[in-house]
């Protein structure tokens, strides 16, 4: 376990020695949020308060707050292992006794907590302090913080799968890009779900995406959620959280079979 | 009584590559071709090791060394034969089996990029569970032996490609291995820091008992490491022995490589056949131009002197530039094919 913790703190290490990158990717975020703001309250302008039962105020707070966790659960996971797999640096993990999905997450979670800091620490910070919203609570944000962590792990999962298919197919970049788009949009990161008409909002429900952003994003700003509504939501993210680490061991298993080392 | 620390029964490693059909359009055939070849990377291999030994496997570049390395270290499944070290079928109980070996790839590196290496020193204390107690007596040791100890601040990224091998090559000793592979270790290494490497490598071995595999395409590293050597190309082993009989054979070859002035195509051939009318030898000298222009003559100093043969050369043409090498591994694979090994 030790040693997942030491490659956690390396990759945090090896993440923040890049200061310019640091900087701007601080500043990126940011103006996005003001942009989404902007654009919203032009779309707003004409409505009279309410779209699909959702004030100007919520679905301003759930975009910003749903690009912040985009941000802070990009780890490049996908990228990094179809990287390894393309220049054959994959033989340096599986020389070690280590387990390389473990070994990938710890490296994800590094990364993540960069992410915090120069991304969702400053974009909290504008949201809160800025904008104000009433919506967000002491209890709600307690409240959302297991929800977060079995979104990371849901997210993580998921750029896994796409990582081994770099077993088979060494580069992803299509497949890679694809799965953003849809992730973005299908788990209501950049239109709230309310938005969606009704059968694609069927659909979108039966699908793993939603439960990384939709889930804690309806958690941390509802102010008066019920506990029976809190833990169906702990239950959906928990079941996807099993399905996909299972169904990832099981892919590991038949892709490690195949993989080939290149170079040298 | 030593025991064979690696059995290796009839081991092949075949890989299923895509056929190619070149140029521009050729790419855009191949998205949807489905011609594939295979390649026998390695083909039918046996050997065993014994404890402690220091192995020097030798082949041009593409006999299937490295390959052979990555199914032993448990990275790749064999396609065929068996496989059996330190008590481990690599491949199958992989995270079990590669706590107790060490790998070092020359082209890569085991330490972290863009931390000090001192960092990825404590990572691997880490990763292979190892005691305090035997992590600071071999710190110990290795500043005894090197002092490198000035290196451990630097982030990798900024170490020069020897002062880097260096640091990956004690890393790999950390842990207590009982076998280490070594790719290629000195590749690319100027001739100081090439017998630096070499000198770590043996010392390493003699203190700490290790076995070890090393790979490699220049004859040199081989001589000044291994009591035995394993030739291999295309995928077999041609010679497995002693390399102190390889040494009395090859050992006296020496590649001499002139750079000649006003040369045309054909005297080339010319030049060929008069060295081999005043040089007899049982196998006449082979002379070759090289892709870069220099001409290389192979030559067994047990049969003519180095010496007669540029001075012939120095009197009959103009010397641009000449060097004095070592036998080249593809001269000696095609000598052992010639059967002066058997």
């Amino acid at each position: 376990m030790k040693k997942y913790l030491m490659i956690i703190r390396n990759s945090f290490m090896s993440s923040i020695i890049y200061r310019f990158h640091f900087f701007y990717t601080s500043l990126s975020n940011v103006f996005y949020i003001i942009m989404i703001y902007f654009l919203w309250r032009a779309i707003y302008k004409g409505s009279g308060g309410s779209i699909n039962g959702m004030t100007f105020n919520q679905t301003f707070i759930y975009l910003a707050l749903a690009i912040s966790i985009f941000c802070l659960f990009k780890t490049w996971t996908d990228w990094n292992m179809s990287y390894e797999v393309i220049n054959g640096i994959i033989v340096m993990n599986l020389i070690k006794p280590m387990d390389i999905q473990l070994l990938a997450m710890s490296k994800a979670i590094g990364f993540v907590f960069y992410n915090f800091i120069t991304v969702t620490l400053p974009a909290l910070f504008v949201i809160i302090f800025i904008f104000q919203p009433g919506e967000i609570t002491v209890r709600s944000i307690i409240l959302s913080l297991i929800p977060i962590v079995l979104a990371f792990f849901i997210s993580f999962n998921i750029d896994y799968i796409i990582g081994l298919t770099s077993f088979y197919t060494e580069s992803i970049w299509g497949i890679s890009i694809a799965k953003d788009t849809i992730v973005l949009l299908l788990s209501g990161a950049l239109i709230p779900i309310n938005f969606f008409p009704e059968i694609l909002r069927k659909i979108v429900g039966l699908l793993p995406f939603q439960a990384i952003y939709h889930i804690p994003l309806t958690i941390l700003i509802s102010k008066d959620l019920s506990i029976y509504e809190y833990l169906k939501f702990l239950g959906i993210q928990l079941s996807w959280a099993i399905a996909l680490y299972a169904l990832n061991r099981f892919y590991y298993s038949r892709a490690i079979k195949v993989v080939t080392v290149n170079g040298g | 009584m030593t025991m064979n620390i690696i059995k290796i029964e009839n081991l092949s490693k075949h890989f299923k590559i895509l056929k190619s059909s070149g140029g521009f359009i050729g790419s855009f055939k191949d998205l949807f071709s489905r011609d594939y070849k295979i390649i026998k990377a390695v083909d039918n291999i046996s050997f065993k090791v014994q404890e402690g030994e220091i192995i020097g496997f030798l082949g041009p570049n593409g006999a299937g060394k490295s390959t052979t390395i990555k199914m032993m270290s448990g990275v790749l499944e064999p396609t065929s034969g068996s496989i059996f070290i330190n008590g481990y079928i690599p491949y199958k109980d992989r995270k079990k089996y590669v706590k107790n070996i060490g790998v070092v790839f020359g082209q890569r590196t085991q330490l972290w990029w863009e931390i000090p290496v001192i960092e990825s020193f404590k990572i691997l204390k880490e990763i292979y569970k190892i005691e305090p107690h035997i992590y600071n007596e071999n710190m110990k040791l290795f500043n005894e032996l090197f002092n490198l100890e000035a290196l451990y601040p630097i982030p990798v990224r900024k170490l020069s490609l020897g002062q880097r091998m260096l640091c990956d090559i004690i890393a790999s000793f950390l842990h207590n291995p009982k076998i280490i592979f070594f790719d290629e270790p000195t590749i690319g290494l100027d001739v100081s820091v090439k017998n630096k490497i070499q000198t770590l490598i043996k010392d390493l071995n003699k203190v700490k008992k290790t076995t070890i595999i090393l790979t490699s395409h220049d004859t040199g590293s081989v001589e000044a490491l291994c009591r035995r050597l394993i030739l291999i190309d295309k995928g077999s082993i041609i010679y497995d022995g002693d390399i102190l009989k390889f040494n009395r054979i090859f050992g006296a070859y020496r590649t001499l490589k002139v750079e000649l002035e006003h040369l045309e195509g054909s005297s080339i051939e010319v030049l060929s056949k008069t060295i081999g009318e005043r040089f007899p030898c049982k196998h006449p000298i082979p002379v070759r131009e090289d892709d870069d222009g220099w001409i290389s003559l192979t030559i067994n100093q047990d049969e003519v002197k180095l010496q007669n043969v540029l001075n012939y050369i120095m009197k009959e043409y103009l010397i641009k530039d000449l060097k004095i090498e070592e036998i080249e591994t593809e001269d000696v694979v095609r000598k052992v094919y010639e059967g002066e090994l058997v």
